[in-house]
């Protein structure tokens, strides 16, 4: 009965596997705590992995999870019952930080500072104002992110072109390139990154969403113009860029397919990279200007927080602490590019050397200022989302889009 | 020698035939009925992701009538519905040529092509939406072979536009679940009579009138149960949508579970999640669930 | 077989259609399954290289990053188990219904049916809180439950309809020879219910393997399956493309493999279901 064994043999192994199944809540060795990490699956997440497990604290575990779902992930983590593979610490985007704050998922970290007598005037100070809230430190800060110029130097000294300085040039720069049949590449896909490069086109001309009494003017000569030179670099994008995102328009790039582009700088690293690029020699960066040639940065940082459900604070503090130390950023910033919010890595002659883009970002943070916390700021993005699209897709005047996003927001409350 | 009737009717009383029924009836129970229950009595209260005490703050019917005033949440339920309607003519029709070529073709030879056919229906929904977004991808295949013809992504924007990018899921939903059809339409053409064929033909039918005249009608019930199984399957999709667009762009490509679920773990809207949920069931049952289980019925009686 | 005379141009219209479908079918499986061995570089050429030399790095990097050979092994866990539970449990309440000989057990077994309606989103909301509570989240003992509750009540129902087909004559001799009820199920019926078993494993083994979206919100990190490893790379703003090809390609070749070699029972089992109604 040859049936007979092999379902004998179907029937042990589904009892071994069922019992494998019961014992598997990861099993804890010696006195080591775990530590459970939630970060975002992007550039920095294989060098964090590979980088944790020097740490002698605790047995640390990183989860890493695409962007899109990162903060769905984070928010279960944070209700599930303690105990039950709930994370820790968790990487947050600045951009998050009030809400998690406000709902009480993360905690407040000032007691275990005072214990362990970390000097916090080692990080960027305007990020560590940006995570304290009622003079409560909500974590530690790192990974800056901007959006840069990036650029082909071989192709510019080939038509004798240099690298732009203000809004008028780049735009010229990108029209050049157009009629030569390629153009700029920019993220204009619906989505976030076209917003954030309003953002920064905004802050950039010294413009913002809000006027001095607190009320949504969005067509303020500054947006308008704003809006204007969106809708000129969208007009001479390179084929494609309609639908892209950042990713994309790294690929773009460095396969050559434009000589130009906007790229958030936290993927700059991959433009060095041979095994994905093209252009590891050739590459430039340069501020991505305003009218005026100031260039300023919508401030977007990640965070080591603790959540507040940890069942291992110390060490996950211990932990946040030695990810966020200057020794731990330096090895980061050599290897994988990444910048770090240590203010002395950034004057680091080794670390400026190995971070080409480096004094282009910071220079573009220190002009740069971080979005309002308000409750419905989401709501105003996701329109001028939808906004940007139609700039970018139909060509229509930036003046009236502006004019009709104005007015269509005329009811939603902005005072909180 | 025991001489006892071997079955038992229920007047009798018997231990195990109950015990027998009993873990299928629990685990049903548990994870199924209960859940459902539960879920129903949550959808009128209001639940957070707090869920200390979930049943605290009871508000009736807000969560349903928020559902009257929740234009994303109708939009979900109406692409849906296109979802339904798409992809089951889509694979119907499809399935249905396939079917009478396989069925044409000698033996041998579709018996090499039906395991290849049916690579698609192993492979989970996700992948098949990460396969697609390579496809769909700007700078991949498709775009590649619509230039050799003098298209581009203007002419077919694909996911990255809210006019195609429902249909886009689609078709990629085409492709993995035609085989299906294709493999039950066949096992169906086997069991009509070669002489029905051989009466049409002397009778001087072609093939597409022996189809219809005979081959449809013959086929009705198959049909019949294939568009029930199909309608309740694409009323519930979520996967492929998940992984090819997300919902988007602008919510254009959002189904209800999809809304549903981002409502439930991206919002912190537990309840109103359940009320939505709630509603799609009541919507599958309504439309597929019970004609199905009558022509189950019907079937078994005759 | 009827042979309706054919045109050569019907013959050739044919042999495109098929050829149509072939492509239409086998190009995408194989786009993905050659990016995972393709540079990062190559990926994005078009039109793609169809002769490249393979290389492993992707492979390498989710077992060494992205802890697939863990994710491998919960899936196998998860879907071996559930298997197991599904046809034991499914195949001991169609003996049930059986030999309660009562008209409510067929009746039974249909209603049972409803279960494969319900849209898994409307179990999932209410199952994460109940399993929350219970402390079961994040455990592989949370998917098996949830994965047997969604096969259970299709395995019934196909193990109803086979067992009502075993002549009655067979089980009142196996009485009569002074076997018992419970070992006349493993000593006659069980086997007899072979192609039925077999059908049912490939169903519920592909059914659980591919599963998403109980996996999503019922595990963490340690109990992944490889179905939420692949969903890691879907986001919204950073695909690997070499990577993610990789994962899917190990998530989706040994379902596709035990699917070859089961194909019979695959093909029945999805018939028996449609065609018998």
């Amino acid at each position: 009965m040859k049936f007979k064994q092999t379902l004998l043999a179907v029937v042990l192994c589904a009892i071994v596997l069922s019992l494998m199944a019961c014992g598997n809540r990861g099993d804890a060795e010696g006195d080591i705590p775990e530590v459970l990490v939630s970060v975002w699956a992007g550039p920095q997440a294989d060098l964090q992995k590979q980088v944790v497990a020097d740490f002698a604290g605790a047995n640390v575990t990183i989860s890493d999870v695409d962007f899109g779902n990162l903060r769905t992930r984070q928010m279960t983590s944070f209700h599930a019952a303690p105990g039950t593979g709930n994370y820790d610490v968790v990487w947050v985007n600045s951009q998050w930080m009030n809400d998690y704050v406000e709902a009480g998922f993360i905690m407040p970290i000032n007691e275990f500072i005072a214990s362990s007598g970390l000097d916090t005037s080692i990080y960027v100070s305007g990020l560590m104002d940006a995570i304290t809230f009622d003079g409560q430190i909500f974590g530690l800060p790192t990974f800056i992110q901007t959006m840069i110029l990036v650029y082909d130097s071989e192709v510019f000294e080939a038509e004798g072109l240099r690298a732009p300085t203000n809004s008028d040039e780049l735009i010229a720069v990108a029209r050049h390139f157009y009629e030569q049949g390629s153009g700029i590449a920019l993220p204009a896909r619906q989505g976030g990154a076209a917003a954030t490069l309003f953002t920064q086109l905004l802050y950039s001309e010294g413009g913002d969403f809000f006027d001095a009494n607190g009320n949504l003017n969005l067509t303020s000569p500054e947006a308008i113009h704003a809006a204007t030179v969106y809708g000129q670099l969208a007009r001479y994008s390179v084929s494609g860029s309609l639908a892209w995102h950042h990713d994309e328009v790294g690929n773009a790039l460095r396969t050559r397919l434009a000589p130009i582009g906007v790229l958030m700088s936290g993927l700059a690293n991959q433009n060095h990279d041979p095994e994905r690029s093209l252009i590891v020699d050739t590459v430039r960066y340069a501020p991505l200007p305003g009218s005026g040639g100031i260039a300023a940065a919508s401030n977007t940082f990640w965070v080591w927080a603790i959540a507040a459900n940890s069942a291992n604070p110390q060490a996950a503090f211990d932990f946040i602490t030695w990810m966020a130390s200057p020794e731990t950023e330096t090895r980061k910033t050599l290897f994988n590019q990444q910048i770090s919010a240590v203010n002395a890595l950034i004057a680091d002659p080794a670390v400026v050397a190995a971070t080409p883009f480096l004094p282009v970002v910071m220079e573009q943070v220190g002009n740069g200022r971080s979005d309002p916390t308000l409750t419905n700021f989401g709501v105003m993005r996701e329109a001028l989302i939808v906004s940007l699209s139609e700039i970018a897709s139909t060509g229509a005047d930036p003046a009236t889009v502006m004019q009709q996003l104005q007015d269509s927001l005329a009811d939603v409350d902005f005072s909180h | 020698m025991k001489t006892r009737n071997f079955y038992w009717s229920l007047e009798k009383g018997d231990l195990l035939s109950v015990l027998l029924i009993l873990p299928t009836f629990l685990i049903i129970f548990f994870i199924m009925i209960l859940p459902l229950s539960y879920g129903f009595l949550l959808s009128f209260f209001d639940v957070g992701f707090g869920l200390s005490n979930p049943t605290e703050n009871f508000i009736g019917l807000d969560n349903y009538r928020r559902f009257l005033n929740d234009s994303i949440a109708q939009r979900a339920i109406l692409n849906t519905l296109i979802f339904s309607f798409g992809a089951i003519a889509g694979t119907f029709f499809f399935g249905t040529v396939n079917a009478v070529l396989l069925h044409k073709l000698s033996r041998r030879f579709s018996a090499v092509l039906r395991p290849l056919l049916i690579m698609p229906l192993l492979i989970s929904p996700l992948i098949v939406g990460l396969i697609w977004r390579y496809i769909y991808d700007p700078q991949g295949i498709l775009y590649w072979f619509l230039g050799l013809f003098g298209l581009g992504i203007q002419h077919f924007p694909g996911v990255t536009a809210s006019s195609t990018a429902l249909l886009s899921t689609i078709i990629a939903h085409w492709w993995q679940v035609t085989p299906f059809i294709i493999i039950v339409l066949t096992a169906g053409l086997l069991s009509i009579p070669e002489e029905y064929y051989e009466a049409a033909y002397v009778d001087g039918a072609g093939a597409f009138s022996s189809f219809f005249r005979i081959t449809l009608p013959l086929l009705k019930n198959t049909y019949m149960v294939i568009l029930l199984l199909s309608g309740v399957d694409t009323f519930r999709v979520f996967d492929i949508i998940f992984s090819l667009t997300g919902g988007g762009p602008n919510n254009s490509s959002v189904s209800i579970s999809i809304y549903a679920h981002s409502q439930a773990f991206n919002q912190a809207n537990m309840s109103y999640a359940m009320a939505l949920s709630t509603i799609a069931m009541f919507i599958t049952f309504v439309v597929f669930g019970i004609p199905f289980i009558r022509h189950n019925i019907k079937k078994s009686k005759s | 077989m009827v042979r309706f005379k054919r045109k050569w141009y019907v013959k050739l219209m044919m042999a495109v259609l098929i050829m149509v479908a072939l492509v239409w079918t086998l190009v995408p499986i194989y786009i993905v399954v050659s990016n995972a061995f393709r540079a990062t570089l190559d990926i994005h050429q078009m039109p793609p290289q169809l002769i490249f030399k393979p290389i492993f790095i992707h492979f390498q990097r989710i077992f060494e990053f992205d802890n697939f050979g863990r994710f491998f092994r919960n899936s196998l866990v998860i879907s071996t188990t559930t298997t197991f539970l599904s046809i034991m449990m499914g195949s001991l309440a169609a003996y049930g219904v059986k030999l309660c000989r009562s008209s409510w057990g067929r009746r039974l077994s249909n209603t049972l049916l409803l279960g494969r309606m319900v849209p898994a989103i409307t179990i999932l909301i209410p199952l994460f809180i109940m399993m929350n509570r219970a402390g079961l989240t994040g455990t592989r003992a949370a998917v098996i439950l949830a994965h047997t509750s969604l096969t259970l009540p299709f395995v019934t129902w196909l193990m109803t309809g086979f067992i009502e087909g075993i002549p009655d004559e067979l089980l009142e001799a196996a009485n009569a020879e002074g076997c018992s009820r419970l070992m006349a199920f493993f000593r006659i019926v069980f086997p007899l219910l072979r192609p039925a078993v077999a059908s049912a494993a490939i169903l519920v083994m592909q059914t659980s393997w591919n599963e998403l979206i109980f996996s999503l919100q019922l595990t963490n990190i340690r109990t992944f399956p490889l179905t939420v490893g692949v969903a890691r790379y879907v986001g919204a703003v950073s695909v690997d493309w070499g990577r993610s090809s990789a994962a899917a390609t190990i998530t989706m070749v040994p379902i596709i493999i035990f699917g070859f070699l089961m194909q019979k029972y695959l093909i029945s089992g999805m018939t028996a279901g449609a065609v018998k109604g």
